[in-house]
């Protein structure tokens, strides 16, 4: 098979995958923030930005917890 | 169709060093932080339409105080639940693929999610919600 043939099909795969990205997102999450967050993503990835965004999600999520946590107990 | 989504989903989180997405690592990362986003989003949304409070609605479009504290515990829970994929997924080596418990973690955070979307009274505001994150109460 030559290169340039390849090259094609390679392309042809990646384009299909990323078009179905967006819909296997929200099957995921049920969230079109999914969608708008891995398509940030997507253009610079790397393990240390995901690793980065990983700890930044984790401190969101724990003022989220420690929110709710504390307004599961309001009493008014 | 959601048949062939959800192999797809399986075989995009557990293809090892899938160039194109950066591997089941990214697209576990890219899928975590889109759920911080919208629980942040619902808690905010939520917390400004208690009953009593100030710029709330009256009933019936406010969430009156029980309510509240049941869609708090609810996202309490969710997010407890994101915070260990965030830490599962930290831990995965790159290009290695996704252990089962990521994926059986975000089914109950979005049954949590779902349960939340339930309890919020229809009205502009959650109508308003689900637009921008793309959500459905199912």
């Amino acid at each position: 098979m030559d290169l340039a043939k390849t090259i094609a099909q390679g392309t042809q795969i990646a384009t299909v995958a990323a078009n179905l990205m967006p819909t296997v997102i929200r099957l995921i999450t049920g969230s079109a923030a999914a969608w708008n967050a891995f398509a940030a993503l997507v253009k610079e990835h790397g393990d240390a930005k995901d690793m980065a965004a990983l700890a930044d999600a984790r401190a969101r999520l724990q003022l989220v917890y420690e929110v709710a946590a504390r307004e599961a107990q309001a009493t008014q | 169709m959601r048949r062939l989504l959800a192999v797809l989903l399986v075989a995009a989180l557990a293809l090892p060093g899938c160039a194109s997405f950066g591997g089941p690592k990214h697209v576990a990362t890219v899928s975590i932080v889109g759920v911080t986003s919208t629980l942040e989003l619902i808690q905010q949304t939520e917390m400004a339409i208690v009953c009593g409070r100030a710029g709330a609605p009256q009933a019936p479009l406010c969430v009156p105080l029980s309510t509240h504290r049941q869609i708090s515990a609810h996202l309490r829970d969710a997010a407890g639940l994101a915070i260990r994929v965030t830490d599962v997924t930290s831990a995965l080596p790159v290009g290695t693929p996704t252990p089962p418990e990521v994926f059986t973690l975000m089914v109950q955070v979005n049954a949590l999610i779902q349960d939340v979307l339930k309890l919020l009274p229809s009205g502009k505001t959650r109508a308003a919600l689900l637009q921008q994150t793309g959500l459905e109460v199912r």
